[in-house]
């Protein structure tokens, strides 16, 4: 099951990632009705992009009263807003604070993976959000040791 | 003859220096051929086109600060007093 | 609305202190897009061309595009428009980070600025509610404590655009800084702003910017988001090295103006100040503005040393300035030399070439030192930046220097030692070097100037097509063609660099499927002729001097390099440029042409 991965050091900070999010649920250009925000440090020069991570002991499913809350197929946890009675009991309850309510729509949301294939991995210009296998995280691994590859075998490579 | 080497050529794995002295082959195409063989696949991948028969599409190559497209291409003629000016297509402003 | 454009737009008198919502004018808008054409033609329509562009009469126009806040490839832009004080021509000056497509969430597609207040203010837009707040306890502070000052007072998601003292103190060449770091820079709209006693424009919005038909335009700007991500400069050497990666290759070319220009086009330390050494030693991270994928943007820390400082940038251009311009080869200097302008709100490329032409006045003895209070030799760093801070700062000889470098070489005698077109100076790349870029700075509408059309894409470096940077045939229809599609990117709200990747039809697609046309390609480029016409329509009213260059670049030929011997041959592609354009051989539009573009 799929992941999304976070690599602070990779984002720019341009928010693209908002825009596709919010057109991607609502049709509309809006970063504040997006499930991803960027936050930007300007003095420690990095910009995080913060987006629920599909705990796997989710205490917002735990906690909902009315059981809105339910993991789909893809691993994420994703609301029924018919069921939903809007108390917010899930925001108050999530530790990463990664669950939002908009006055605009009057109703709590968060990041559902977009069914399958997140519009913010597919759309990220630097690489900073990526939707992968656990497994292909150990490209992190091999990364660094295609670095070592490079300055040291160069005899290798020819 | 001075062959220079700018952005990301500079790198281990392309030529990894950004400079070097070299006895002038006859043409472009030749130094090239010599280069990617001194380099690697990846410098030859950058340098010629698919092909190999023509230069790469993310490549320019200048003689004394003119493209060679403007002087005769890969067949463009070299002499020792040469510089060569290597780059990765770029932009900017 | 739902045709990219949010169809209000706020109209403050600062005299009076009365904010009105209106309609946005959608014929208008139809016609000159938005941003950089439809601020024109707002601003033509309500000025007088003849206004001292330093009195009340003088508007000053913010204006977003049709494509700003959406997902178009680096859509995050406005433009700022107003009577240019450094040239008097139209001054359009155009800027990213991500104060434009805010203005957009918080419901509005630009800002109209009448008259003068009487004290200091600022403009406080929060959705709905809009305000103008007196800005006393700022006037005096730089773009950084302003900005922190008015997050601290507005709350931290705000975004603010404001002026510095340069701006306050009437630095000709002052620009308007958002998101601190990024710069409405050329033609003194700053200036404009520290004439108004408008300090500041602070906005949030919390609204949405939507399209005329969601799911093609989605799949517009995915494709073209594609192709700029696949191709090897906006995928990936702007990102890698920023705008300063064509120092070397422009000094290739022998086409990096050095001193002044006075001693040819090559410089022997370009190296010392290109993108790859900067790279190598002081780049922290790149940053890219709302929405884009290309991420040119540098954040830079120099640690130590006599020039120690942290900032954004320098882009090529600046560096070129403070850099060869100057002489100046160490680094370090040039990005304080940046920042500072940042810090205080002034353009770096004209900071840069009037110090540069400072230093050759000095050199041959029509600027005394007295003048000055120290020695200004090419090449030396600290006098350099030591001139950049008076500048921003106001002191001693700072304020000729904040004058530009025609009216100051001017008054020591010899204007024509002025690096400029039409008063505003010339950026970085040699116009004996490559013709069509002289071509270019000749015609801008906004005085010497590569953005308005930036041959130097095909020139030097190949792209979308390969011309000879040396020869004048086909220079004319090239530019034309630039000049006009730059004006439809500028306007639509994207940034100009995309057009490394992309072109017309991407473009084009994405106008057509946010606003809701089935306009022609042909037609939406029409629109960028159109709104060229209408700016230089408003310079001849405002009577601007007649296209030409500075005399050296017609006939002091390149000393050495691979352009050795040339010199600028403006006469062979002006009348050219003048047929194609459908204008007079003086330049000017003729009625038919008018007619043919809807323009009276």
């Amino acid at each position: 099951m799929k992941q999304l991965m976070i690599k602070p050091e990779k984002c720019t900070g341009c928010r693209t990632c908002e825009l596709v999010c919010s057109f991607g649920h609502y049709e509309q250009f809006n970063p504040k009705m997006s499930n991803v925000t960027v936050m930007e440090y300007d003095a420690a020069a990095i910009a995080i992009p913060v987006m629920c991570l599909q705990c796997e002991e989710a205490c917002c499913m735990k906690v909902c009263p009315v059981k809105a809350i339910t993991q789909d197929e893809h691993g994420a946890l994703v609301m029924n807003y018919d069921r939903c009675i809007g108390c917010k009991m899930c925001m108050n309850a999530c530790p990463l604070g990664n669950i939002s309510f908009s006055p605009r729509l009057r109703r709590v949301f968060k990041c559902d993976l977009c069914g399958g294939d997140p519009k913010c991995a597919r759309f990220c210009p630097g690489g900073a959000i990526t939707f992968v296998e656990p497994d292909e995280m150990t490209q992190r691994k091999k990364l660094v040791a295609e670095q070592f590859k490079d300055v040291f075998g160069e005899e290798a490579a020819q | 003859m001075t062959v220079k080497f700018f952005a990301y050529l500079r790198d281990s794995g392309y030529a990894g220096c950004k400079e070097l002295q070299m006895p002038a082959p006859d043409t472009v195409r030749t130094l090239g051929e010599q280069l990617s063989h001194r380099f690697g696949p990846k410098f030859r991948g950058e340098f010629f086109s698919p092909a190999g028969d023509q230069l790469g599409e993310r490549i320019i190559v200048m003689v004394n600060g003119r493209r060679v497209e403007f002087l005769d291409g890969a067949d463009t003629p070299l002499r020792e007093t040469d510089t060569v000016q290597i780059f990765p297509v770029v932009a900017g402003g | 609305m739902n045709n990219g454009y949010t169809g209000l737009i706020l109209r403050v008198n600062l005299k009076k202190g009365t904010i009105v919502k209106e309609p946005l004018n959608m014929k208008n808008a139809g016609d000159f897009v938005g941003a950089r054409g439809l601020a024109t033609k707002y601003f033509c329509d309500e000025c007088d061309p003849q206004c001292d562009p330093l009195g009340p009469e003088n508007n000053l126009v913010f204006m977003t595009g049709p494509l700003t806040g959406t997902c178009a490839p680096s859509a995050g832009r406005y433009n700022a428009v107003a009577k240019s004080p450094l040239t008097g021509t139209i001054g359009a000056a155009n800027s990213g980070g991500h104060f434009g497509p805010e203005l957009k969430f918080a419901g509005y597609d630009g800002i109209i600025f009448e008259d003068v207040s009487d004290h200091p203010v600022y403009l406080y837009i929060n959705d709905d509610q809009v305000e103008l707040r007196d800005a006393g306890h700022l006037w005096g502070k730089d773009v950084y404590e302003t900005t922190d000052l008015l997050n601290a007072e507005c709350g931290e998601s705000f975004r603010v655009a404001c002026i510095a003292p340069a701006g306050e103190n009437g630095c000709l060449f002052a620009g308007i800084m958002n998101d601190k770091h990024r710069a409405a820079g050329r033609g003194g709209m700053g200036a404009v702003m520290g004439v108004k006693k408008l300090k500041a424009v602070v906005v949030k919005g919390t609204g949405s910017v939507r399209v005329a038909r969601p799911k093609e335009f989605f799949q517009d700007c995915a494709d073209a988001r594609d192709t700029l991500k696949a191709h090897p400069v906006t995928g990936a050497g702007l990102s890698a090295y920023g705008t300063q990666i064509l120092v070397n290759i422009i000094n290739a070319t022998g086409a990096m103006p050095k001193n002044n220009g006075r001693d040819g086009s090559v410089f022997a330390d370009a190296d010392d100040i290109s993108g790859e050494t900067l790279t190598a030693k002081y780049l922290l991270r790149n940053k890219g503005c709302f929405g884009c994928s290309i991420g040119c943007g540098r954040v830079t820390d120099i640690k130590e040393g006599a020039f120690k400082s942290r900032g954004e940038g320098p882009e090529y251009e600046a560096g070129w300035s403070f850099g060869a311009d100057c002489g100046v080869n160490d680094l370090a200097a040039v990005c304080d030399a940046n920042f500072l302008c940042n810090q205080y709100g002034i353009d770096p490329i004209t900071m840069g070439a009037t110090i540069a032409c400072a230093m050759e006045l000095y050199e041959m003895g029509a600027l005394p030192e007295s003048d000055i209070g120290f020695p200004l030799r090419f090449g030396d760093a600290a006098a350099m930046v030591r001139c950049t801070e008076m500048t921003c700062k106001g002191e001693g000889f700072g304020k000729i220097l904040a004058l530009g470098s025609y009216r100051m070489a001017e008054k020591y005698g010899h204007p024509e030692l002025s690096m400029t077109v039409k008063k505003q100076e010339m950026p970085a790349y040699d116009g004996r070097a490559v013709q069509g870029i002289g071509l270019e700075y000749a015609t801008s509408n906004r005085g010497g100037c590569h953005v308005r059309g930036y041959v130097i894409s095909p020139e030097v470096l190949g792209i979308p097509m390969k011309t000879d940077p040396l020869v004048t045939e086909g220079k004319a229809g090239l530019l034309k063609t630039f000049q006009d599609l730059t004006a439809l990117v500028d306007s639509a709200g994207m940034c100009l660099f995309t057009t490394f990747g992309i072109g017309l039809p991407e473009v084009a697609a994405a106008y057509r499927d946010a606003v809701g046309s089935d306009e022609s390609d042909e037609d939406i480029l029409l629109k960028g002729e159109r709104i060229w016409n209408l700016e230089k329509q408003f310079n001849i009213a405002a009577g601007v001097e007649k296209d030409t260059l500075p005399p050296r670049l017609l006939r002091e030929e390149l000393p050495e390099g691979p352009a050795q011997g040339k010199v600028n041959q403006l006469h062979t592609m002006l009348q050219e440029y003048y047929q194609l354009r459908g204008w007079t051989g003086e330049g000017i539009p003729t009625p038919e042409k008018l007619q043919a573009l809807s323009l009276k």
